[in-house]
């Protein structure tokens, strides 16, 4: 008990309370004993609180997790013995140019939806945050998607799809332009696919932004204003800085869904087609796991997807660890 | 005494329903106990009295199958007062992989439903059991009353199990085609009939296919194209083989070419409604019933749908036979089917289960009274149960010419069929969308499924 107290007692000196300042005050900072006590006592109520949800995320996530990684050196089908075979099913990716097109796949298509998703995001978050009369609707029209399940989202923009019936194609003829076959051309589809995602992920992003906005002190975008700044540069000189944070984290999670969302779309939309142009890399893990049952060498492609994103999150918020270093 | 109880979930509750049922006894004092009750181990070549037939039986069901499959078990439940009967409706595309997972948790329920193309990998794994004793010996039901073709799916090939029966089908589904009376009396063309050429039907599909504007508004023919019925009956018409007799495909033989011409040409020609125009408008059937196709290929499971649609006058839609080439016809045939687990506890309750279901005055005349199941029993070729039911369909024996005509899939391992259908798929999208020529994209579909097969 001791030991844990003094612990704790070193580690309360060490780093300073956020914004006390407390750091560069000796003394004031100071721990007694029984701020000991406090933080510990503080420390097992976090633990308790944190306890069934750590449970379950170790029982569903991480367990999971680590079995996936431990059947990938192993060759089975669910119907027969697993047979180990080490890094087989690894090398195996290496050389399996289907999974190597669905990940390019994948990383173009985030990179073409992550961009648009922060952008717009961020520029109709400035829209909606100005208080009018009809805003709150404008707000609710805006968050609209986040309330569709992504399946019923790509049911509905099949049909907007339509080359003959959709709504896209007949507004496009009404202007004299002949719409492509949006789901069935290779070259349509990825965009189509890519434009579902924006779609469904602007409404978080503009919740963030808004957020972030609404704490942007009113006094230094109006003495801007009275300094004669345009809203250009009242918008990327006050309010981009003020969201930076909100914008790393806009693009890790909108990231993150459209790695999962995707194959949601893909599957209800166009089941990896035409000619595989839209088979994303989690839609192509998945066929190899549950229609092919080739189990090992799927969870092989998952641990691949798992270090991907990891890599991703490390790079998107690298800048913003230095910054707090 | 109603005591079935259904669910829809994602896998059998075996184990709940014991307890259950073991709370219940304790409860009720008898201290009895179902599973040695002298119901588990029937004797062969004996039928129970239904009274006889005790214990629990877990039944699961395709989700497709609701609502009908539902009420077929709870009528088996009503006839059985000693039986407690609990069924569960299973997603259909994740099946397998559901059985599976249950068969490695020791938690299958008692009576599968199955499907042919699943039948040798559910046997070798150990969730169905072998039938061909009980076939070989039950007064009531007897392999031989099956139509041959669709029993034989059911028969493991190759393997520890080979030759062993470990399904039977539900209906005999069989491809017929469905046509549209009111688009052929608009455009004035007669009525097919069952000694048509496929010369016919192009023709037919010609003078069927109307366009407007440069858009095609209504086709002539369409069918599942992606469905490897379709296509390997096909090959097997032009007298090739899917899988050659050392196991590789033959995407590329000169039957099987043959089999890719008759399916694309008339796509290419623009008489048949492509894939695409079918995936638009909500699948393969949707065009037939919202009238923008005039003839189909489809099962008689599909009836119920094109009544609903088209109508139930006799003079809204017709049905005929595949037409023949050249003198020769193979159509599609598969279907789903039931069977008994391997680890069931209630064996003399699942065979009792199986003897009512096919009975025509048990689950057969329910399941033929809704149209959708065609009776997979050469004894019912002729019985009221589904041959009196008011038209339309009126030609009931093209349906049975269908069963004669019926051909079977090849035996590719169940975890490579999914890769064998996307590998013509994806041939089929390069010649449609691409324009490769059939040669082409079928020699190079050949060479990644055989890639794809000897990977596994």
């Amino acid at each position: 008990m001791t030991d844990v107290a003094s612990s704790s007692r070193s580690h309360a000196s060490a780093v300073p309370a956020p914004n006390s300042g407390a750091g560069h005050r000796p003394g004031r900072g100071r721990p007694t004993r029984s701020s000991g006590h406090r933080g510990d006592r503080r420390g097992l109520w976090a633990a308790i609180l944190l306890a069934p949800n750590l449970s379950v995320f170790t029982v569903f996530v991480i367990v999971p997790a680590l079995l996936a990684f431990g059947l990938s050196f192993f060759e089975w089908d669910l119907t027969s013995d697993a047979k180990w075979v080490g890094l087989e099913n690894y090398l195996r990716f290496l050389g399996d140019e289907r999974a190597l097109t669905s990940l390019r796949l994948t990383a173009i298509l985030m990179a073409t939806t992550a961009i648009p998703i922060v952008f717009l995001g961020f520029v109709i978050a400035i829209g909606v945050n100005v208080p009018t009369r009809w805003m709150r609707v404008v707000r609710t029209l805006y968050f609209m998607p986040i309330v569709i399940s992504f399946v019923a989202s790509a049911v509905l923009w099949r049909f907007l799809y339509d080359p003959t019936y959709g709504l896209i194609n007949t507004t496009l003829s009404l202007m004299g332009i002949e719409g492509p076959e949006w789901l069935f051309s290779p070259t349509w589809a990825p965009a189509a696919v890519a434009i579902v995602v924006i779609w469904l992920n602007i409404p978080t992003a503009v919740i963030f932004y808004l957020a972030a906005l609404q704490q942007i002190p009113h006094e230094r975008i109006e003495a801007a204003h009275l300094d004669g700044a345009g809203a250009w540069s009242r918008a990327r000189h006050i309010l981009w800085p003020g969201v930076r944070q909100q914008t790393f984290f806009v693009s890790v999670v909108t990231t993150l869904h459209v790695l999962y969302q995707t194959f949601d779309i893909v599957s209800v939309m166009t089941q990896g087609g035409p000619l595989r142009s839209t088979e994303v890399f989690i839609y192509y893990l998945y066929e190899t796991a549950f229609r092919s049952f080739d189990i090992g060498y799927a969870s092989a492609l998952a641990t691949v997807l798992f270090i991907c994103i990891a890599a991703l999150t490390f790079l998107v918020y690298r800048p913003q660890l230095k910054e707090n270093e | 005494m109603q005591s079935v109880r259904q669910s829809r979930h994602t896998g059998p509750r075996k184990a709940t329903a014991a307890i259950t049922a073991a709370l219940a006894l304790s409860l009720a004092g008898c201290g009895g106990n179902d599973a040695e009750g002298g119901s588990n181990e029937p004797e062969a070549g004996e039928v129970p009295a239904p009274e006889e037939v005790t214990g629990e039986l877990t039944i699961s069901v395709f989700d497709w199958q609701d609502p009908v499959e539902g009420q077929v078990i709870e009528a088996y439940d009503e006839a059985r007062p000693n039986l407690e009967v609990e069924y569960e409706y299973v997603t259909a595309s994740e099946y397998v992989q559901l059985m599976l997972q249950s068969q490695m948790a020791d938690d299958l329920p008692d009576v599968v439903a199955t499907f042919d193309l699943a039948n040798d990998t559910f046997a070798d794994s150990g969730i169905t059991q072998d039938l061909t004793e009980f076939l070989g010996t039950d007064p009531e039901l007897s392999a031989d009353e099956f139509a041959p073709t669709f029993l034989a799916n059911y028969e493991v090939r190759g393997g520890e199990n080979d030759g062993e029966i470990h399904g039977l089908p539900r209906s005999a589904d069989a491809k017929v085609i469905y046509y549209n009376k009111a688009l052929f009396d608009e455009a004035g063309v007669a009525y097919p009939t069952d000694d048509w050429t496929w010369e016919d039907l192009l023709e037919i599909s010609r003078q069927l296919t109307i366009t407007e504007g440069g858009s095609t508004v209504q086709y002539g023919f369409g069918a599942n194209y992606n469905q490897p019925a379709e296509w390997v009956s096909k090959i097997n018409m032009f007298g090739g083989a899917l899988l050659a007799e050392d196991g590789t495909l033959q995407l590329d033989s000169p039957e099987a070419m043959q089999a890719w011409h008759y399916w694309l040409d008339p796509i290419q020609e623009g008489i048949f409604i492509p894939p695409s125009v079918q995936a638009t408008q909500g699948g393969n059937l949707a065009p037939f019933l919202n009238g923008t196709q005039a003839m189909y290929s489809g099962v008689r499971g599909q009836v119920p749908p094109i009544r609903n649609s088209l109508g139930t006058d006799p003079a809204d839609w017709g049905v005929v036979t595949w037409p023949t080439t050249d003198g020769e016809r193979v159509v599609g045939a598969g279907s789903a089917g039931i069977g008994i687990s391997a680890t069931t506890d209630n064996l003399a309750a699942a065979q009792d289960y199986l003897r009512w279901y096919y009975s025509e005055d048990g689950g057969m005349g329910m399941l033929a009274e809704t149209y959708a199941v065609m009776p997979p029993l050469t004894s019912l070729a002729d019985s009221a149960i589904w041959r009196d039911l008011p038209a339309p369909p009126e030609n009931n024996d093209a349906y049975l010419q269908a069963i004669e005509d019926g051909g079977s899939y090849p035996d590719i391992p169940f975890n490579n069929q999914a890769g064998v259908r996307d590998v013509v798929i994806q041939a089929m999208d390069e010649v449609l969308i691409n324009g490769t020529s059939i040669e082409d994209a079928f020699t190079q579909a050949n060479i990644e499924a055989n890639d794809a097969l000897n990977d596994d």
